[in-house]
């Protein structure tokens, strides 16, 4: 019995001296160096957290916690850390390579290539990272997109498209497109006089847009990039001709866990005005590209008509270079503008909702493959007869 | 009548006014004086407890000799703290500034160091210390173009010395201005005979 209450006495001072021993720079930074040397990630991490609040802050230990969830495969917290380190010293040349090196691997090529402004030429070679290039990147997409009815042939679409670097904070991406797709039109054609028994003969007609796409996005800082675009179609319908031009422009906010897109688009499309704001969010809630997700939410107004979209995309880490990304659009897909305004679903037939699914290979550090599967249910122009879309996308992005 | 005792109560609160000021400046001054011998007995955390026990937060010297004790002991987010403390009280002194360089230049706090020194130089444009380590740092960045400037205005004031003229020729050879590195490079052989850096660098113009 004695001996218990030694004991519980003992545990009451060890508590209290635990207590009362005060939390310094000093007793920090010995702690968190410990913890670094020994690659104690989790419990240098918990330190940082311990540091904040009581206020502590400082280069080193935001330095070592970086590192720490860089090895946690957290590269978000790692991004946290590592520009909590900059911010005191915006030529910190670790800070800056893991600060590139944790963008390059969350997929924000651009956001890296801004932050290496003050990095070492040795560093930015490492990590792969352009200021200046003519082409930087060549994507090559193209798909067929078959239907169950026999008045809609497969539609082809093919895509080429250029990023140019001009320097650190801006780029420009340009994109050459063309769709095709033969309709099957009947004509009632009552013959002869006084016979009113209608022939119906039916005709191919060929709906054939081709369109050319510029993007222009500048980082103004290490949060807030603006986005602007102008997507340009000529559309040949039949015996006739339509042009569209719609205006994006964009502001995005990212932060180390997700980056939030406000847009709006406005232009003349086909026969009506078009006007169309959007929200999106990409995250990753581990920090990192095992899973990570995109929600977009869209509202447009035409002439007399308005439009509302959602669309959800999940990203998983399927295994070593191979990702899949699982989409859904619903409400009515008429004119929908997505991708800031890279795709304009402008088809004579609304759809009613699309699912797809995306597999993505980079290969090697330099060629991406991407395919891409996506079911469509639409209705036929001013019938109430639905059918089914099928397309199949193959593309390839080359980075130079 | 009313009017002396008005008068009486006038004085007896001035007086005690007077009394108590006094008594807290001997207190303050008591404090200050065991806080170095304890400072020189290298017991900081001693010093600081000095100053803790009569600690006013609107006071500056207790402010400024707190960030240079928690300096001291190594604490250096607590000497950042107390110096920005100093420095908001009297916006127009330099020496709460060079004090905060400090402790922000041992965590290599670099981008808030540079900015104190820009802060002295727009109080005191012709501070030599100013001057000479902004050059420095942004030397270290590798920003030569700036640097130049403040190694220029340095050399300008002491034309003859050795850190000043080697850290300008250096600054200017990196510029690729070969000629007037070269002179410097030359003059600093006269300032300090054999002086490897400067002897390095003539080899590098070379």
């Amino acid at each position: 019995m004695c001996r218990l209450n030694l004991f519980i006495l003992l545990i009451v001072v060890y508590a209290n001296s635990i207590k009362a021993q005060q939390i310094t720079y000093g007793y920090i930074d010995s702690l968190s160096y410990a913890q670094y040397n020994l690659g104690e990630w989790d419990k240098l991490l918990q330190t940082a957290i311990i540091a904040k609040k009581v206020n502590i802050s400082f280069p080193f230990l935001n330095m070592r916690c970086g590192y720490a969830a860089l090895m946690k495969g957290n590269h978000s917290l790692s991004l946290k850390h590592y520009s909590q380190a900059i911010a005191h010293n915006s030529f910190n040349q670790d800070a800056l390579y893991y600060i590139a090196l944790n963008n390059n691997l969350l997929g924000r090529r651009d956001a890296a290539s801004f932050i290496s402004k003050n990095l070492n030429n040795e560093s930015k070679k490492t990590l792969a990272i352009n200021h200046k290039k003519l082409i930087e990147v060549i994507d090559i997409e193209t798909s067929v997109k078959p239907t169950n009815t026999e008045v809609r042939k497969p539609g082809q679409y093919y895509r080429l498209a250029v990023t140019n670097r001009l320097n650190y904070r801006w780029k420009i991406y340009n994109s050459l497109i063309t769709y095709r797709q033969i309709f099957i039109a009947n004509d009632t054609i009552y013959a002869g006089a006084g016979n009113r028994r209608p022939q119906v003969t039916f005709r191919n007609f060929l709906v054939h847009d081709y369109q050319y796409y510029v993007k222009s996005e500048v980082f103004l800082n290490q949060k807030i990039s603006l986005i602007n675009a102008f997507n340009y179609t000529h559309t040949i319908f039949d015996n006739n001709t339509f042009s569209s031009s719609i205006f994006n422009c964009g502001v995005k906010l990212s932060q180390p866990y997700a980056d939030y897109k406000l847009e709006i688009n406005v232009g003349p499309l086909l026969d009506s005005l078009l006007t169309q704001v959007a929200f999106s969010s990409t995250y990753y809630p581990y920090g990192n590209l095992n899973f990570y997700g995109n929600t977009r939410v869209s509202y447009q107004k035409r002439t007399n008509l308005s439009q509302f979209n959602y669309s959800q995309m999940l990203g998983f880490k399927l295994r070593k270079k191979v990702w899949l990304e699982t989409q859904v659009v619903l409400g009515q897909i008429k004119n929908l503008i997505d991708n800031e305004a890279l795709y304009i679903y402008d088809a004579l037939d609304a759809g009613n909702y699309r699912i797809g699914a995306s597999l993505l290979f980079p290969v090697t550090p330099k060629f991406t493959l991407l395919t891409n599967y996506y079911f469509e249910q639409k209705q036929l122009y001013l019938q109430n007869t639905n059918y089914n879309l099928h397309s199949f996308t193959l593309g390839i992005s080359w980075k130079l | 009548m009313e009017t002396l005792k008005k008068l009486f109560f006038a004085i007896v609160l001035i007086v005690s006014y007077k009394m108590a000021n006094a008594q807290s400046e001997i207190i303050q001054q008591k404090a200050f004086s065991a806080s170095y011998i304890a400072e020189g007995k290298y017991n900081y955390t001693e010093a600081i407890n000095q100053i803790n026990n009569i600690y006013l937060e609107q006071n500056y010297e207790m402010n400024l000799r707190l960030g240079w004790l928690n300096y001291l002991n190594k604490n250096y987010t607590s000497a950042i703290k107390f110096y920005e403390k100093a420095a908001s009280l009297k916006p127009y002194a330099i020496e709460a500034k060079f004090g905060l360089i400090k402790p922000l230049a041992a965590i290599e706090s670099w981008d808030k160091v540079i900015k104190q020194y820009e802060a002295i130089l727009s109080i005191d444009p012709q501070n030599t210390s100013a001057n000479y380590y902004l050059g420095y740092a942004l030397y270290n960045r590798k920003q030569y173009e700036l640097a130049s400037k403040y190694f220029e205005k340095v050399v300008n004031l002491y034309p003859f010395d050795y850190n000043n003229a080697l850290m300008l020729a250096w600054t200017y050879f990196r510029l690729g201005k070969s000629n007037e590195a070269k002179v410097l490079f030359n003059k600093v052989l006269i300032m300090s005979p054999n002086d490897a850096s400067a002897v390095e660098g003539l080899a590098a113009i070379k």
